[in-house]
């Protein structure tokens, strides 16, 4: 179960004329709600802006949610990755990369063994059904819906 | 200069493996949804995506924000540093929590001639002081420390650091 850290973070983002940049960390209680995130920015802003001569270039509000479950991770390796990939147009596929894949889900025979995601496993197939479904919400960086159709989905390291 | 409002909800997954070693994965969602909706979707997301791992996902962090829409187009002033620090300690209502915050690129107007000591005294840094101390900004929201007790005042005179920089 995901809970919240006790506060979130207000990041500070600076660049100089020298391209130089720098990350200045406030904390806020997490309850504070978006819309109070943005007039607190703007409030400091007004205030920290006049006392400084380098331009705040972002202001990232960050919430983080910690998993309270104990479970210990099989074995396996972070540096191995799978790449889903989602059919936008002929031209364009979409992805989403999943580190730490479970081994037992790449195909077994074939010239793709251990490389492909086993689309004839049919936790394989429930798991991408629920990941397409759940994506629907989701948008490209660009702000662009996230497409649902799965394509494959394979190992990189 | 004004600060826009980001477009999207960016969500980041950190999983951690066997041997502790944390990779993580990120994903973006509308910024229309709210706070309870963003956080549901997410978790939805995660949870279907849990299933083709095996590693343990230990956090998720959701990030929205502004950004400074004239920038890089309009570069910083002249004589910005970011290295050049003005370093604010506070006190906080647990004894010993102090909570330090380093601005970038201090204006070396509000240094006290001779010294590394920010002014206090001037209107533009009490400003400041006041806006990080509890109730300053009103509704509870001003800045805490890390485990969300309010801060009281200053620990002791603001001052101006420099950093070196790999950038000269």
């Amino acid at each position: 179960m995901f809970v919240p850290v006790p506060t979130m973070a207000l990041e500070w983002h600076a660049a100089d004329r020298d391209k130089g940049r720098a990350l200045t960390t406030m904390r806020l209680p997490f309850a504070v709600s978006p819309a109070d995130a943005d007039s607190v920015t703007d409030e400091l802003h007004s205030v920290i802006q006049p006392i400084i001569n380098c331009t705040i270039t972002r202001v990232g509000w960050r919430w983080i949610f910690r998993n309270d479950d104990t479970e210990t991770a099989e074995i396996g390796s972070n540096t191995q990755v799978l790449l889903a990939l989602f059919y936008r147009n002929e031209d364009r596929y979409d992805a989403i990369y999943l580190p730490s894949p479970d081994p037992d889900y790449w195909e077994t025979t074939g010239p793709y063994a251990g490389v492909r995601l086993d689309m004839s496993n049919p936790t394989v197939v429930s798991a991408i059904e629920a990941l397409s479904t759940a994506l629907a919400e989701a948008v490209t960086p660009a702000g662009e819906p996230f497409p649902t159709e799965f394509v494959v989905g394979g190992k990189v390291v | 200069m004004a600060l826009t409002a980001t477009p999207n909800w960016e969500v980041s997954v950190t999983v951690a493996d066997r041997d502790k070693n944390l990779r993580s994965f990120s994903f973006n969602l509308p910024s229309a949804l709210t706070f309870a909706a963003a956080t549901a979707a997410a978790e939805a997301i995660i949870t279907a995506a849990a299933t083709l791992i095996n590693g343990v996902v230990v956090r998720y962090g959701l990030l929205g924000g502004k950004y400074e829409s004239t920038y890089p187009a309009t570069l910083p002033p002249e004589g910005s540093d970011v290295e050049r620090k003005g370093v604010f300690v506070f006190n906080s209502t647990v004894f010993g929590q102090h909570v330090k915050v380093e601005l970038p690129s201090i204006n070396n107007d509000y240094v006290v001639d001779g010294s590394n000591i920010i002014d206090q005294a001037d209107a533009d840094v009490a400003a400041f002081v006041d806006a990080m101390v509890d109730t300053g900004l009103g509704a509870g929201n001003s800045p805490v420390s890390a485990t969300g007790a309010d801060i009281t005042g200053l620990f002791g005179a603001p001052k101006k650091i420099h950093r070196s920089s790999s950038k000269g």
